[in-house]
């Protein structure tokens, strides 16, 4: 189980809150919910790209994801709380149960303390969704906040190309005149290596062994168009010190103690992810790496249709010149133009979507990131992809929604065409 | 097959997505809806789109004169006064609403409305709470017009 010590507030927030639930819930000052979802995915054609499909079989992390068939998908169930102590302080607090790899784990998303001072700044501390963009921070990758079926990669804790949660303190707040806002958030605290033995980053060429805090903020304008939303933001993420090793070959393996110290001697072994019988020399560096990330977003919110885009830029710089290539660039974009009408008097939403996601170039050839395999880090192969989905979403029933959706990769290892289908759900 | 497939899906689209959304029309038997808040909250008078940023929160999330929190009230279910309310004022279906606000307490942590069973119970919360704003019936504030105040009068 992650994060033990906030896994425990929680549990005791939970238990005050089922000891004072009646009153509580009566004033409505207590509200327990949830998310949850089942799917049905299919994959079938050629690869969109067999040099990266041949790639990905041989260094790929969970190399079954490019193969054809049907799979049964169930991500779990998220718990949220959200409790009103008083007029000015709430806390809510999340965890998830859910199927890595078909090992089940409790993860802990967040628990934090909201003291609202007025409309102009308020303070959260505890662990909080990083305010990185729009998806983030409202979507994530629950199926019943989204219109489209397909969980996005760039919000995707496992994928890690953004530091998901932030541990610390953030401000924010909000301006307004009339129907005019603008919304501001400041965020300082460790999102990058929270526990770093224990989370994946596959987008990053090194390892940071101590949490490293950093910096986010977002802007965000409620610009009022005839009666209709539109909002445009901007958010960006600094990290002075995202990695502090680097594992240079590819397959590398790094042993890590009890207390999360790496090895600076050289070591040689087998390596499996290489063709049997070599070995590799691995080699730790020390280096300092920092991150920087941008993500503006757009999302136009019309009654009849709703146009969304968000970007992810993302630098990561080797200041002390041990890497290859000074800096590693990550870009990703997901855009969705989606109608609003009805379907026997539902909601049904029709919809096209277009993601892609340009890993980091070294050298003009593939990205190797990193992925933790127990107490080992592994350097794999992570690809490029580009996808455009086609689809539709029915609320067919309160708090339930049915997914129908047709995918195709224009680039990547994964098979061409998908059908793919889900119920998710809120409670 | 799958050219089949992918005909049937694209097909689809383009004929539902030809349907234009109507709101279903309000009837209650003929009465109008009354947009209410606490007699001690300032606020006079509300427009219709005043009336949906203060219910949704959109924009503020305090009474700007009192600094209090905004309390909205809803009906649980989906009764044809509920239905209108959401039509005329918030502009949105009832599972558009339900959608809206699971979303503002994911990220927002803001508290959905409280749900009441009647006009009654939906009076006495708006009386005894200052940052309360909720609807009712017309008949039902004719009749309770020295507990509550009304903002939003639409028949």
């Amino acid at each position: 189980m992650k994060n033990t010590r906030l896994f425990s507030l929680f549990f005791l927030l939970f238990c005050f809150s089922c000891w004072n639930s009646d009153s509580m819930a009566q004033s409505n000052r207590l509200r327990l919910s949830g998310f949850s979802e089942i799917g049905l995915s299919s994959r079938f054609g050629a690869p969109a790209s067999m040099e990266a499909h041949e790639l990905f079989e041989e260094y790929g992390h969970a190399a079954d994801l490019a193969e054809s068939g049907i799979r049964l998908s169930y991500p779990g169930i998220a718990l949220n709380m959200l409790g009103e102590l008083n007029e000015k302080l709430y806390f809510q607090g999340e965890i998830s149960f859910t199927i890595h790899h078909s090992a089940p784990t409790l993860e802990f998303n967040r628990l934090y303390l909201d003291y609202r001072i007025n409309e102009k700044f308020n303070l959260i501390a505890g662990q909080f969704l990083t305010p990185i963009g729009y998806l983030n921070m409202n979507q994530r990758i629950y199926g019943y906040l989204n219109y489209s079926l397909k969980p996005r990669d760039m919000v995707n804790e496992e994928y890690g190309f953004i530091p998901v949660t932030t541990l610390g303190l953030q401000a924010y707040g909000r301006f307004s005149y009339d129907s005019w806002g603008l919304n501001y958030r400041l965020a300082y605290g460790t999102g990058r290596g929270l526990t770093p033995h224990h989370r994946p980053f596959t987008a990053t060429i090194g390892h940071e062994e101590n949490s490293a805090p950093g910096v986010t903020g977002s802007l965000e304008a409620l610009i009022p168009t005839a009666g209709y939303e539109l909002k445009i933001g901007m958010s960006a993420y600094h990290n002075p010190r995202l990695a502090s090793v680097y594992i240079e070959e590819l397959g590398g393996l790094a042993e890590f103690d009890d207390h999360g110290h790496g090895h600076e001697e050289e070591h040689t072994g087998e390596d499996p992810a290489l063709p049997e019988g070599e070995e590799v020399e691995e080699e730790h560096h020390e280096l300092r790496m920092q991150e920087t990330i941008f993500a503006p977003y757009i999302m136009f919110d019309h009654n009849k249709f709703q146009v969304f885009a968000e970007y992810h830029g993302s630098r990561q710089q080797d200041t002390e010149g041990e890497l290859p290539q000074q800096s590693y660039s990550y870009h990703a974009l997901s855009t969705q133009f989606l109608y609003k009408t009805q379907l026997s008097g539902k909601p049904f939403y029709p919809y096209i979507r277009y993601d892609f996601a340009l890993t980091p170039n070294q050298d003009g050839g593939p990205y190797y990131g990193l992925v933790q395999e127990g107490e080992s880090l592994l350097r794999t192969y992570v690809p490029n992809t580009a996808e455009l989905m086609i689809g539709m979403a029915w609320d067919v029933l309160p708090f339930n929604r049915l997914k129908l959706e047709y995918s195709r990769y224009l680039d990547g290892p994964f098979l061409t065409s998908g059908i793919n289908a889900s119920t998710s759900f809120a409670f | 097959m799958k050219k089949y497939i992918l005909g049937i899906l694209v097909t689809a689209i383009v004929v539902l997505g030809l349907q234009s959304f109507k709101p279903a029309p309000a009837s209650f038997e003929g009465e109008g809806i009354v947009v209410i808040v606490n007699k001690d909250n300032p606020v006079t008078e509300l427009n219709n789109g005043s009336a949906k940023l203060y219910y949704l929160r959109k924009i503020k999330r305090r009474w700007p004169a009192i600094e209090k929190t905004i309390k909205p009230v809803d009906r649980k279910g989906s009764p044809a006064l509920k239905t209108a309310f959401f039509t005329q004022v918030l502009e949105m279906t009832v599972e558009a609403g339900n959608n809206y606000f699971t979303q503002r307490q994911f990220s927002n942590s803001e508290m959905p409305p409280v749900q009441l069973d009647s006009d009654a119970e939906v009076i006495s919360y708006v009386a005894e709470n200052i940052g309360a704003i909720g609807y009712i019936s017309k008949s039902a504030y004719q009749t309770s017009q020295d507990k509550v105040k009304a903002v939003l009068i639409l028949d």
